[in-house]
């Protein structure tokens, strides 16, 4: 029992940061229909300058800050600079990420190396809890990762229900052009989401990184994860996102615990599962 | 739905056929693809530029992808060795030419093939990695007028089950690299349960088999076996299933996957010690502060080499290793050793026949057989299957005087042969270690 | 005109001399390593090049349909030491397969999601094979597959593998080029164009597109038979990411849209990645760069290149009486008659057109 205990938090712990990944890639295709598959090299970026920063100034939380600020900026200038000249051109745009991807992908393992890189948090959080409920000892980063990825969806949800530039997203995931005409300027929020979900690709990224180690493949890994995640929740949808990436994580760590082999597959055949039923996922618009 | 126009096939295909041409006939020529013949057997025509006072000296290591920093120091061997001999062996000149693979078997095959039939190399010495190696001896069994050795990869299959006659090894393999630590944890550290972490593939399938062939036979009990996919990094759900009556694990894991796992098995509050496989107790695993120091304090490993190594001869190697290579690592990798152990094996020989490479290289694969020298780590020689007999290190992790951790050496095991001392037909009998294999619950 | 016929006579007949007696003057290692495995890369760039330019779909499953034929013929003919033909037989049928299940799966999604659940669909493909046992042996791959004597014919001698290689990249070019040329191939570059109004006039959109996915299947099949036979041997390492990636990278940098492109694509990537680390270690940097260059400046990739460079040396003032060169360029690339107006001039612009044909908001259907 408390296996499974032990378990089902590591899959609603893992959820919470693969919710962090992909609540960014679901934000900027909802919007923008833009398929960033350079979102994983966002992450990877994220934890590596946040390991930099970390490394640099031995400060752990100024690095969690900074890091993400950093690669929200590096994405604007990524839209601006390269997606926005040919913009509405999903194929083309996704094509252009992709090998955005490759060139980072290469260039830091060109600089950081082959090898791991280990982060230091503040002994605070990277120690045990002793559940008393439950009677286990957890890791409390996880429950801090889990936490982050709370409060992030919290913020999210107040942001597109409870403020006018959530309301302009919204608006904008519905019909692009009426927003336009109707005299905001869309540019402008396509370049403030696309930089918030870089944002929260690179706060994934350090907070991933810490939680395990950062090394390279991890863009793919994780790339290849949110886009499971949003294809079960449904593209577009932060609530999908949610519940995409807590099905996932519960289904990884269940399958690594019980079924390790073939722990893998299942995430997949989820996937193919929810896309045979229901194929624009779960909370997915059925109009694309 | 407008139908398209002959006129603009015509300039369509005019199109492409002049690219097509202007880029093969530029290409072709310009690479100076030179007409040599394809079995590769003996005489070296000079194409590529080589010429008749050289011995070309392939490298095939990982140089790309996340194995590059590896495949640096695997090189690095291949030039020490080289330097030994002045560069030079019967007057003729000792060139290396280099060529990387990703850890993928076909990659690697594309690389060899590149450095036999293209960079016309009069040896190759590699790969780095134990699948690799399996498709290089396959590649040298097209090439039997070429001498191949081995790099560092270590899958035992490469030479035990269908090995190639020009192809030598002479370093161990994964097998070999376990010799004496199941032993030492059963009888010296009184490890009688534990439970084995380890990546589901072959080359931890041969470290897994060998340390449980002796820790099975001295009396131990492997509880549970946790074979984990490729490439996983979170093993909170592998530390919440593991048994609590044990007193190890061991772990056959990479250096910096056994800190994740470490450090996920300390925050859940695991008890249990740690027995590293040949790669786990690495310079990532020794540079551990914090929390994890006392959990790797006291970890027994086992494989070629041993940092600490007293012996002189030993010291002398990792002297000028860091004398030739101020940016390389403090103490040679065993990719360092065993790429210098194989390109030394084949330039000892060479020297002996004052390199002679004729008649498809007859005279070099002859004496390769039956050369045994002195390395570093001791003699080494090879059995009927070119493999390689050397010594094997049993190391434990220790602290020194100023607090930094290394590996201590706590036993040489002599004369390590392939089957671990038994007859290679009752070996051979035992199977391949997989996942089941070997099994004492 | 007569100019421009002779031209691509003297052109067809030099570049077939040059292909037939390429292993006379070309070492063994320019015959093996670029000759054959463009070849046979080309063959699965060719699905690729048929599926996105002529049926809109990108898809990322080709290399994993690649390795289930590779898969099959090596299981069939190691592990069960079947005969050749059996394995050979076997394995077309598997990739089809394979790809009418990804197809029924897929084919109901548009462009973009198309394009990621292909790559789910591959990912999924590697890591069977990655954990796989049973069948895959795992991590290892199956090793020791040779071609076989088929009489005469010892089909692993390099030169004979490389005229079968090529005879084979000849038909499957050949015939793809007559099926899109077909009422079927019409049709589908119909709905390519504009799904919903095939769909209005009566044509079974979903039937089209699951037909032109498992053909690609069978195509890429193709590709997979030789690839392994090449190999000797198959392993999770020829369908990762890295390999679906470079398949597209193959395609897009010969010109998403020309099955010449696939085989041009194929030898220029061929030839950077067994040359350029002599350069640069950061030859993937310079290949993503590429990759980017041609995304965004030249869709058409080094056809359109091409076509440009011509364009420039040829003024060819005879043409204009049929229209612009420009026009002809319009209307004979294999998209949107629809969208043309017959003074588009740029090949950039042309590109665009293709790759913005689903953004057509009539286009969306799900």
């Amino acid at each position: 029992m408390r296996e499974f205990i032990t378990v089902t938090l590591n899959g609603i712990t893992l959820g919470g940061l693969y919710f962090l990944v992909a609540s960014g890639f679901t934000l900027v295709f909802g919007l923008m229909r833009v398929v960033n598959l350079a979102h994983g090299s966002l992450y990877l970026l994220g934890a590596y300058i946040g390991w930099s920063i970390a490394d640099a100034t031995g400060n752990w939380i100024l690095a969690v800050i900074t890091a993400p600020l950093i690669i929200a900026v590096i994405g604007i200038i990524l839209q601006q600079g390269l997606l926005r000249r040919i913009q509405g051109q999903d194929l083309r745009e996704a094509m252009v990420t992709i090998g955005v991807s490759i060139v980072v992908a290469d260039l830091l393992l060109a600089y950081y190396g082959g090898q791991s890189h280990e982060f230091s948090p503040p002994d605070a959080i990277n120690a045990s809890t002793n559940l008393v409920l439950a009677d286990v000892t957890y890791p409390t980063f996880r429950l801090f990762t889990l936490a982050t990825a709370v409060v992030i969806g919290v913020g999210l949800w107040f942001l597109l229900r409870h403020t006018r530039l959530g309301m302009i997203i919204r608006a904008g995931i519905d019909d692009r052009e009426m927003v336009s005409a109707l005299g905001i300027n869309i540019q402008l929020v396509f370049a403030i989401v696309f930089g918030l979900g870089a944002l929260l690709a690179g706060l994934a990224g350090i907070i991933g990184g810490t939680n395990l180690s950062v090394g390279p493949g991890d863009d793919s890994l994780y790339l290849l994860y949110s886009l499971i995640t949003v294809i079960i929740g449904g593209m577009g949808s932060v609530g999908g996102a949610a519940i995409g990436a807590l099905l996932v994580g519960l289904v990884a760590q269940y399958g690594l615990a019980y079924a390790p082999t073939y722990s893998v597959l299942l995430t997949f055949a989820m996937m193919i599962i929810v896309l045979a039923v229901r194929p624009q996922g779960l909370l997915g618009r059925p109009s694309v | 739905m407008k139908a398209r126009m002959p006129i603009s096939i015509q300039s369509r295909w005019l199109h492409r056929l002049v690219l097509l041409l202007c880029a093969l006939a530029l290409i072709t020529t310009a690479c100076g693809g030179s007409p040599t013949n394809s079995g590769g057997s003996g005489l070296n025509t000079g194409s590529s530029g080589k010429s008749a006072n050289e011995i070309r000296i392939g490298a095939l290591a990982t140089l790309s992808g996340a194995f590059a920093v590896d495949g640096q120091d695997a090189l690095r061997g291949v030039k020490m060795a080289i330097a030994e001999f002045g560069g030079k062996i019967a007057g003729k000149t000792l060139t290396m030419v280099s060529e990387s693979s990703d850890a993928t078997p076909a990659v690697a095959r594309d690389a060899a093939r590149k450095l036999i039939e293209q960079d016309n190399v009069d040896l190759m010495v590699g790969p780095l990695s134990g699948d690799e190696g399996l498709a290089v001896r396959d590649y040298a069994k097209t090439q039997p007028g070429k001498v191949f050795l081995n790099g560092s990869s270590a899958a035992q299959d490469t030479t035990l089950r269908n090995p190639a006659p020009n192809f030598f090894r002479f370093s161990t393999d994964g097998v070999q690299w376990m010799a004496g630590l199941g032993t030492y944890v059963y009888q010296t550290q009184g490890y009688k349960r534990i439970a084995v972490l380890a990546e589901d593939y072959s080359f931890p399938y041969s470290q897994v088999g060998g340390f449980m062939t002796e820790f099975c036979r001295a009396g131990g009990h492997v509880v549970k076996k946790f074979w984990v996919p490729i490439g996983t990094t979170d093993y909170s759900s592998v530390v919440s299933s593991m048994p609590s009556n044990i007193d190890a694990i061991y772990v056959a894991l990479g250096g910096s996957d056994s800190i994740n796992f470490l450090k996920q098995y300390v925050q859940f509050g695991g008890k249990a010690k740690l027995i590293g496989g040949t790669v786990t107790v690495d310079q990532t695993v020794l540079s551990t502060k914090g929390p994890l120091y006392q959990h790797v304090l006291g970890v027994a490993s086992a494989g070629p080499i041993a940092d600490s190594n007293p012996t002189p001869v030993w010291q002398q190697f990792a002297h000028t290793y860091k004398s030739m290579f101020p940016d390389g690592f403090p103490s040679p990798s065993l990719f360092a050793f065993t790429y210098y152990v194989n390109a030394k094996a084949a330039l000892l020989a060479l020297k002996q026949i004052n390199g002679d490479l004729s008649n498809g290289e007859a005279k070099f694969r002859n004496t390769l057989s039956t050369l045994q020298f002195d390395t570093p780590t001791g003699l080494v020689k090879l059995d009927q299957n070119r493999q390689a007999i050397a010594n094997n290190f049993v190391t434990l992790v220790d602290k020194q005087t100023d607090g930094t951790l290394y590996n201590k050496l706590v036993q040489i095991v002599p004369n390590v042969n392939q089957t671990l001392g038994v007859p290679e037909a009752q070996y051979l009998q035992l199977g391949e270690f997989n996942r089941d294999n070997p099994s004492c619950p | 005109m007569i100019a421009a016929r002779i031209m691509r006579i003297v052109g067809l007949f030099a570049l077939s001399i040059f292909l037939l007696t390429f292993p006379l003057f070309a070492s063994a290692f320019f015959v093996v390593q670029i000759g054959i495995q463009s070849l046979f890369l080309g063959i699965v760039a060719l699905s690729l090049v048929f599926l996105a330019g002529y049926g809109g779909m990108l898809s990322l499953a080709q290399m994993a349909l690649y390795g289930s034929a590779g898969y099959t013929l090596a299981i069939i003919t190691v592990t069960y030491g079947l005969p050749w033909f059996v394995g050979v037989v076997a394995a077309l049928i598997a990739s089809t397969l394979l790809a009418v299940i990804f197809a029924l799966i897929s084919v109901r999604t548009q462009s973009i999601y198309f394009l990621m659940i292909t790559l789910a669909e591959a990912m999924l493909v590697f890591y069977y094979a990655e954990q796989d046992r049973i069948f895959t042996n795992g991590h290892t791959g199956i090793n020791g597959i040779r071609p076989p004597t088929v009489g005469p014919l010892v089909i692993a001698d390099p030169t004979t593998f490389y005229y079968i290689t090529l005879v084979v990249a000849v038909l499957v070019y050949l015939a793809l080029r007559y099926i899109v040329r077909s009422p079927f191939g019409l049709s589908l570059q119909g709905i390519r164009d504009n799904a919903r109004r095939m769909q209005s006039l009566g044509f079974n959109v979903y039937a089209h597109r699951v037909v032109a996915f498992t053909l690609a299947g069978l195509v890429a099949g193709i590709g997979g038979i030789l690839g392994t036979w090449y190999d000797g041997a198959i392993s999770p390492g020829s369908v990762d990411l890295t390999r679906t990636i470079n398949l597209l990278v193959i395609a897009v940098l010969g010109g998403l849209a020309y099955f010449e492109g696939a085989f041009i694509g194929a030898l220029f990537f061929t030839l950077i990645t067994n040359f350029a680390s002599s350069f640069t270690d950061r030859f993937n940097t310079v290949i993503g760069l590429a990759f980017l260059l041609v995304a965004l400046f030249f869709p058409d990739g080094l056809i359109g290149l091409s076509r440009k460079t011509v364009q420039l040396v040829i003024r060819a003032p005879q043409w204009r009486g049929k229209g612009t060169v420009a026009s002809q360029s319009a209307s004979d690339l294999p998209h949107a008659a629809i969208h043309s107006n017959g003074t588009a001039s740029d090949s950039v612009n042309l590109g665009k057109q293709f790759m913005a044909a689903s953004v057509n908001p009539e286009e969306k259907e799900e």
